[in-house]
């Protein structure tokens, strides 16, 4: 948001304004260590004087660190996310974690009612409005196993944390930890790690020049708090009353369905692959019953992009190339091959989905 | 009609110079103390701005959005828009959305940075809106959205008048095919969201306004 970058900016020039002076005046910077906390980017350059007391980590520390703090502490908290177009929405979070199984539930606080809860990777999410509770299985936490045998290697290729010093968030003293990309094919992430558990309590998502695209935060947090697992079971087995709809996948491979990159995307590897039937899309089309639509998903560990590939006359399109951004979500819709047409959306510059788009290959 | 309703209609009257004093000094009261009423004196005036053609494309925020379209969608845009006709189903419960041109009053409790943010949105949403619309047309759960839109909304300026500046959900309630692929893409993107649950509450909140 503007206020946002317009901070970043101010102390970004008051501190390019004040090195040069402490430096002029021999000043050591742990005096101004011990002022109130200035996470700035001013800091964080290789000549730098010592940082504030952060814990001195690379990227797949900081990860690992951030990642086993939500399996072991329970929480309940208000969660807001704010793009920088003005978008803002909230959710109330209930969290707990017993050994290998975590429970979430979150209430959206803004829009239709819907409250959506998870036992690791299942997810049920009730709209009351609709009396429909939507299944599904997201294919997530043990995806990636060489983060939890502490880290992956290949993350250290494609991304560099530097520690930014220490800031307060929903009344927690937090870790500033800068992630940016190494190639402009991914954003870059400003996360805050609560300092005793590393719970992220905050996130920004920066573009190339540094601009917060959106940023998510909890805006009040209790980390002591009583959530009751079996509760929270309770309600997600409440389906009563509720018609429970399951998404309509068929795992299967891009090659299987004739679709190939002609170059990989930096970094990128295939996540999943399914052939995925849409509600939005009439299942008979002018040509008899029309294929579903393939989603073929990709992630380089931290960001994700989903392509959805659909034949080109399943539905009129009034150009060839459509765009739009919706925090760091973005999406490109666009004709490939002369007879499909592509539907990109992930959390990340619109350029690496051009890339992907150019870069769609029919084998057959 | 619920409260948030009749204050968007009281806001209209005060647009175009309907209420007596005391009834706008009122009014202007819970404009400085509600965002929602400030919200919608901003969209009647950026719809009056686009009626009278000062509204334009380049400015602000939208250039990177529409970056996939042509030099002269605008133009082509307005021009469509000119030969709009909706039908004069126009409920008597409903605001009457009719500008009043000579009204020229700024919200003076607003500061102008806001006002350029919401404009600047706005027509990103308009932009975004209709170029997305356009690739649903057919589908008729979208089409109903839009009859409704038309009832409400003044002549010719349906995509601005629907988008609610502060969010992109307008965007989404058009074009349930997109909400659709959002929706399954952030299902898939359970497979890493940051290798951490705080992507997952990102998704599930940023989702939760789309429904």
């Amino acid at each position: 948001m503007s206020f946002a970058k317009g901070t970043d900016g101010m102390r970004q020039v008051i501190c390019r304004a004040l090195l040069p002076l402490v430096a002029a005046l021999g000043l050591h910077f742990g005096a101004f260590a011990a002022q109130p906390p200035a996470p700035v980017q001013a800091v964080t350059g290789p000549t730098s004087a010592p940082k504030p007391a952060v814990p001195e980590l690379d990227l797949n520390q900081w990860l690992l660190r951030m990642h086993n703090a939500s399996s072991r502490k329970a929480y309940v908290g208000t969660f807001v996310v704010m793009s920088a177009a003005g978008g803002m929405y909230s959710s109330r979070i209930w969290h707990v974690c017993d050994g290998d199984v975590q429970m979430e539930r979150i209430d959206a606080l803004t829009g239709p009612p819907r409250s959506t809860l998870r036992r690791n990777d299942q997810v049920i999410t009730f709209l009351p409005e609709l009396r429909v509770a939507r299944a599904e299985k997201r294919e997530s936490y043990g995806a990636f196993p060489n983060l939890r045998r502490g880290g992956d290697p290949a993350l250290a290729n494609l991304y560099q944390a530097s520690a930014q010093g220490v800031d307060r968030v929903a009344g927690f003293d937090a870790d500033v930890v800068l992630i940016q990309p190494k190639d402009a094919q991914r954003f870059g992430y400003r996360i805050w790690s609560e300092k005793k558990s590393g719970l992220v309590v905050k996130i920004q998502t920066l573009d190339a020049e540094g601009r917060v695209l959106e940023q998510a935060a909890f805006s009040e947090l209790d980390l002591d708090a009583t959530v009751k697992m079996e509760k929270l079971a309770q309600m997600m087995a409440a389906t009563g009353g509720y018609r429970v709809e399951h998404p309509d996948l068929t795992k299967t491979t891009a090659q299987q369905e004739g679709w190939a990159l002609k170059s990989p995307v930096a970094g990128f590897q295939t996540v999943s692959c399914y052939r995925r039937g849409m509600a939005a899309v009439p299942t008979v089309g002018p040509k008899g019953p029309s294929e579903p639509t393939l989603q073929w998903t990709f992630s380089d560990g931290l960001a994700t992009v989903s392509l959805f590939i659909e034949p080109y006359d399943r539905q009129p399109h009034a150009a060839d190339e459509v765009q739009l951004s919706m925090g760091a979500t973005q999406t490109l819709g666009k004709r490939v091959l002369g007879d499909w047409w592509v539907t990109l959306v992930g959390e990340v510059p619109a350029q690496t989905l051009k890339l992907f788009a150019q870069n769609l290959e029919r084998l057959r | 009609m619920d409260r948030t309703l009749e204050n968007r209609e009281l806001i209209s009257d005060l647009a175009d110079g309907w209420l007596d004093d005391a009834d706008a000094a009122k009014l202007l009261d819970q404009l400085s103390a509600d965002d929602d009423a400030a919200v919608s004196w901003e969209i009647y005036h950026l719809s009056r701005d686009v009626l009278r053609g000062d509204w334009s494309v380049g400015a602000d925020a939208t250039a990177g959005a529409v970056n996939g379209l042509s030099a002269d969608f605008m133009v082509r845009l307005r021009a469509r828009l000119a030969e709009e006709q909706i039908e004069p189903v126009l409920p008597e419960s409903l605001p009457q959305p009719v500008m009043a041109p000579t009204f020229q009053a700024e919200a003076a409790n607003q500061p102008l940075f806001r006002w350029r943010m919401v404009a600047g949105l706005a027509s990103v949403l308009a932009v975004a809106g209709l170029g997305w619309g356009l690739l649903g047309q057919q589908d008729p759960a979208r089409q109903g959205g839009q009859i409704a839109a038309n009832a409400v909304i003044p002549a010719g300026v349906q995509a601005v008048a629907v988008s609610l500046p502060g969010d992109e959900r307008a965007v989404m309630l058009r074009d349930p095919r997109l909400d659709e692929l959002l929706a399954a893409h952030k299902q898939a993107a359970g497979a890493s969201a940051l290798q951490m649950p705080a992507g997952f509450l990102r998704n599930a909140t940023f989702e939760g306004a789309s429904r």
